[in-house]
């Protein structure tokens, strides 16, 4: 299958991303509407991502990273001959029942945010790929394009282990439990942040590409 | 850019149109418009070679380069 014209795999990316971008903007109006209605809505965020809960049992959910006390629970495999081994570096989701609050507003903020970046990056991702679809990879919008998605991947991060941060702090200072203590860590995905830098290099070779097209273009 | 391409005057002279000539050439009338309004970047020598054939001239009568010109400089015992 050819990768760019009709009926290539740009093409059939196309169709995604415009599938995913509406399927995103009628879920984050639903998640709005339900809200300005009052509903039963449950705000998630973990270390993957936001997500909502709506419903009877919605449930608040913020993630945390656990430290066990090693008195408190000992593992140990008797037929391995080992006695005492130790769980570290334990994350989860720590779930409760929403409460309208501070917390529920900046988890509020955070999933609105969350939607509305993932909406524009994939309107960026979309424009790009109808370029690719029609055969022109080399237009000068595309270089833009490119550096915004790229600056969004590095600032997302960025903004994603500051929520987390946050987030385990709130668990930190605000819930107890027996045999566990609540960590406060950074969480950067370093890989992440390559990745935007990867394709901020992409951008500039597409500039250049696009330059080089143009002086062909206009070579008799 | 500093280099003109002198088509109007030579289509004048051979009494030919746009038209015609970018037949003659092979090249398409969008092209051929690019090269006379001075708004290309570069000319291929097969493209060239192919003017100067249907227009029966040489290079230096389609091309002029409209610069400025370049100073002389002056020895010591010629300065004033």
């Amino acid at each position: 299958m050819k990768r760019m014209g009709k009926r290539s795999v740009s093409s059939v990316l196309t169709v995604v991303l415009n599938v995913a971008w509406y399927w995103l903007a009628i879920g984050t109006a639903i998640t709005i509407l339900l809200l300005l209605g009052g509903a039963n809505v449950g705000l998630r965020i973990d270390f993957d991502g936001p997500n909502v809960d709506v419903g009877s049992n919605a449930a608040m959910s913020i993630p945390v990273l656990v430290e066990v006390d090693r008195a408190a629970y000992r593992v140990a495999a008797s037929t391995l001959g080992i006695g005492d081994a130790q769980l570290r570096d334990l994350r989860g989701a720590l779930t409760f029942p929403p409460r309208k609050g501070p917390l529920f507003a900046v988890n509020l903020a955070v999933i609105i945010g969350s939607f509305a970046l993932i909406l524009w990056v994939v309107g960026q991702l979309r424009a790009l790929l109808r370029t690719f679809r029609d055969g022109r990879p080399f237009v000068p919008a595309n270089a833009a394009r490119i550096r915004r998605i790229a600056w969004a991947v590095i600032l997302g991060e960025l903004a994603r282990s500051a929520v987390i941060y946050f987030e385990n702090y709130y668990a930190a200072t605000h819930f107890s439990a027996v045999g566990l203590s609540f960590e406060v860590r950074p969480h950067l995905n370093v890989f992440a942040i390559v990745n935007g830098l990867i394709i901020l290099v992409l951008a500039e070779v597409f500039q250049e590409g696009t330059r080089l097209d143009e002086d062909r273009s206009l070579t008799i | 850019m500093a280099i003109r391409v002198k088509l109007d005057h030579l289509l004048l002279d051979r009494r030919l149109t746009l038209t015609e000539l970018a037949e003659r050439v092979g090249i398409t009338l969008a092209n051929l418009s690019v090269l006379k309004t001075n708004k290309a970047r570069a000319i291929r020598l097969s493209t060239l070679d192919a003017l100067c054939r249907e227009l029966k001239c040489q290079p230096g009568d389609l091309l002029e380069w409209t610069g400025d010109e370049v100073k002389t400089r002056t020895e010591p015992s010629e300065r004033v």
